[in-house]
């Protein structure tokens, strides 16, 4: 398995289940990542200290330029999953020539619709509780229509389906990592 | 085992109607092959076909374009092309229009280093982003390419380059195997000290002598790419024969033609992604694996060490990781594979086809291909739960001459039966015989394998006389299925490659390893043939400096200690037969 990808001088490495670390030649953006070392940090749930951006802002940190996107459950088709709006958000990375696109944890919202104009090279996408089911992923996936898409997963299985159902629309790649929380 | 016959999802025929539909290609082969040109785009349009060993006489096209150039402006265009694993589990892609901005920027470095239209570039690298780059990067800058298999040893990679004389060599300075470093400097040192020339040098990996690779991609791009007059070269190749290793180089027309029909036919396709483990040394590896799979838009995904690191498992984690949908690899890998490993573990719905070549693939190993690597998690409609196998295995007969694949089973066309134990149908457009000493067709029993009408591949070193004799051994049965057994001289075939006895013998004696040498192959269980030299000297030193002249793929099994007196043809078949008998 897999375990970095190299995209347009972006390296994608997992770190933990949802996990992600970005790094650009020696500088790095973890986002969701607990532990280990990182020059920048995000976090998709807007709680407490944890360093996050709220959607629509952006920022600078580094060799990155960070956008943040709503993320978020929808309640009107009985969504119940983890985050209503304003408690999560999804971070859209630029570095050298790449894009990186981390929904955060939403479910099938009407901003995933219009993304596929951001030409993304990299969609990472949470797959299992509170996030995605790979399904939905699918169709995160038809609407993107990135060049590689990383699913972020705790079940190796969710990832496969995922892999079974939008192979045909992005090339998948299913990066090792650890699966537990660590 | 009997004829398995193929989904119908596919675009199934009978043998009967295939058997018309091929009678009808090859009875007007230069119909047919003009058709399938105009998959291409032309920049001029060619006066005639087929004329005096030349096809698409008169034509011009852009083999770039062709390749790479027709997907910027569709969706293509962000679609990985070549997505790298290295051994170390990092992996690298890169899309269509990565390919384009780099290749560009390789082809203004040639050019500025003097490389142009009718010159050769040398690729001696593995499969790679950075082999990739500098090939098409050398097309757009209008010269052709010649890929030498980075096994090679010195010696024999000097006497390529020393025959082609390429202006421009890009190398790599070091791969890694089974976690150790393996040098490729020195040899790649030894062999340029010793060339009359100095061809400009570009090395992956980097090294205090040459310019480093950063070198050829870091300027600006250039716009545009070289048009190539249908009959100019565009790839070349050594091909082994009895006494040596021969140029085979094939024109731009004829060649792209042939690799994007057949590389269709045999089941890639836009959406595909296709993980080939032939090395870009050898035909299958440049004119399917590279070639006709960025033509089609199918994204490649290389590995770039052993299959056996850290366990057998690691081409088939590729498959499951990589979501791969096309297998393209050889028979020794899948008899290698099929000893040290199961599918159980792994998620290999995605896979639709496994196309295999280099070697006969006997029945028992198509079996275990088809119901092991085959059958999947979750059955087809038409197929019966449990491993019973539910995708395609297609076994192929290619030749470095004839450019492509020209016998097996059209997945994406006509796909008639599979024959387990067979390389298929002659491909459409190819018309393969089995013939007896004088020219008659044999049926069911062994004969000559050879080619009765013109292909578009055709080499530049080929005159058309009516006939080519691919020196192969082969039986068709009377519904037309190729069964190849091997050559029917002296050439020796071993896991895939066909090695010249010649240049064994010849690298041991000029070098001084041996006043005299013989090579010859035996049967050998996983790789079809070993190498046998006899030869007066130590055994230890003849294989040592077998390895290192020729390279460890020609390193001999056997090593016979013996006065050698007389025609070495003779000799070879007396010391094979001896072998054989086990004396």
């Amino acid at each position: 398995m897999p375990s970095a990808l190299k995209v347009r001088g972006c390296v994608v490495e997992r770190v933990g289940p949802f996990g992600v670390k970005i790094s650009v030649g020696s500088e790095s953006l973890c986002i969701d990542v607990l532990q280990g070392a990182c020059n920048h940090r995000l976090y998709t749930r807007l709680s407490g200290n944890a360093p996050s951006l709220r959607p629509g802002e952006e920022a600078s940190l580094g060799a990155f330029r960070v956008r943040a996107t709503e993320a978020y459950s929808r309640e009107d088709v009985g969504d119940e999953r983890l985050y209503r709006r304003g408690e999560g958000v999804g971070y859209i990375v630029e570095a050298g020539g790449c894009k990186v696109y981390h929904t955060g944890a939403a479910g099938l919202i009407a901003e995933l619709a219009s993304a596929r104009e951001e030409r993304a090279t990299i969609l990472l996408l949470p797959l299992g509780k509170g996030a995605f089911t790979p399904e939905e992923g699918l169709e995160v996936v038809r609407s993107v229509r990135p060049s590689v898409v990383v699913p972020l997963y705790e079940d190796v299985r969710e990832a496969e389906k995922l892999k079974l159902l939008a192979y045909y629309y992005s090339q998948v790649i299913i990066l090792k990592g650890e699966d537990k929380w660590g | 085992m009997g004829v398995v016959p193929p989904s119908m999802k596919y675009n199934a025929v009978s043998v009967k109607e295939y058997q018309r539909l091929h009678k009808e290609s090859v009875e007007n082969f230069e119909s047919f092959w003009a058709s399938q040109a105009l998959q291409l785009k032309w920049e001029r349009a060619w006066s005639a076909a087929f004329s005096g060993s030349r096809w698409f006489v008169g034509g011009a096209l852009d083999p770039y374009y062709n390749l790479v150039g027709k997907h910027l402006s569709t969706t293509l265009r962000d679609k990985p092309a070549v997505v790298v694993e290295w051994e170390d589990g990092s992996a690298e892609a890169v899309t269509y229009e990565d390919l384009h901005e780099a290749s560009g920027r390789a082809a203004r470095a040639l050019r500025e280093v003097g490389v142009g239209a009718g010159d050769w570039v040398a690729v001696i690298a593995p499969q790679s982003v950075e082999a990739t780059v500098a090939i098409l990067g050398a097309l757009r800058a209008g010269a052709a390419v010649e890929t030498i298999f980075t096994g090679f040893g010195w010696w024999e990679v000097m006497r390529r380059l020393k025959r082609r004389r390429p202006k421009a060599v890009v190398a790599f300075s070091e791969l890694t195997r089974r976690g150790k470093r393996v040098d490729l400097l020195l040899p790649l040192s030894k062999a340029l000290e010793r060339l009359d020339y100095e061809p400009e040098v570009f090395v992956v990996g980097g090294s205090s002598r040459w310019r480093g690779f950063e070198e050829l991609i870091k300027g600006p791009s250039v716009k545009e790419s070289w048009i190539f007059s249908s009959e100019s070269p565009l790839v070349g190749f050594h091909a082994g024969y009895e006494d040596d290793f021969r140029l085979v180089t094939h024109r731009a027309g004829g060649y792209l033609v042939q690799a994007l029909a057949v590389t269709r036919w045999v089941g890639l396709r836009a959406r595909d992604t296709v993980f080939c483990t032939v090395s870009l040394g050898w035909i299958t590896g440049v004119s399917h694996c590279l070639i006709g799979a960025l033509m089609l838009g199918s994204t490649i995904v290389f590995y770039n060490g052993a299959p056996d690191y850290p366990h057998w498992g690691r081409w088939l984690e590729i498959m499951d990781y990589y979501a791969v949908t096309v297998f393209l690899t050889t028979s020794t890998a899948l008899r290698l594979l099929k000893g040290n490993v199961r599918a159980a573990g792994y998620e290999l719905d995605a896979l639709k086809a496994i196309v295999v070549t280099g070697e006969p693939l006997e029945a028992p190993l198509w079996q275990w291909a088809y119901e092991e690597l085959g059958s999947g998690s979750s059955p087809m409609v038409e197929s019966v739960p449990g491993r019973t196998g539910r995708i395609p295995v297609i076994n192929t007969y290619v030749q470095t001459e004839l450019g492509t694949f020209v016998s097996g089973n059209l997945v994406n066309s006509a796909f008639a039966p599979l024959l387990p134990g067979s390389a298929g149908l002659p491909l459409l457009g190819f018309y393969l015989d089995v013939v007896d000493g004088e020219g008659r067709p044999l049926r069911g029993e062994p004969g000559r394998l050879i080619v009765r009408t013109p292909w578009p591949a055709l080499p530049a070193e080929v005159e058309w006389k009516g006939y080519y004799d691919t020196g192969d051994l082969a039986v068709m049965d009377r519904e037309g299925y190729l069964s190849v057994l091997g050559r029917r001289d002296g050439v020796i075939k071993t896991s895939g490659y066909r090695i010249s006895p010649g240049a064994i013998e010849a690298a041991l004696e000029e070098s001084g390893a041996a006043k005299r040498a013989v090579a010859f192959g035996v049967p050998d269980a996983t790789r079809f043939e070993a190498v046998v030299v006899a030869a007066e000297g130590e055994p230890e030193h003849i294989r040592r400096a077998v390895r290192e002249l020729v390279g460890p793929i020609a390193e001999p099994s056997l090593v016979i200690v013996e006065e050698l007196r007389g025609e070495k043809r003779w000799l070879r078949q007396g010391l094979r037969e001896r072998v054989a008998r086990g004396r």
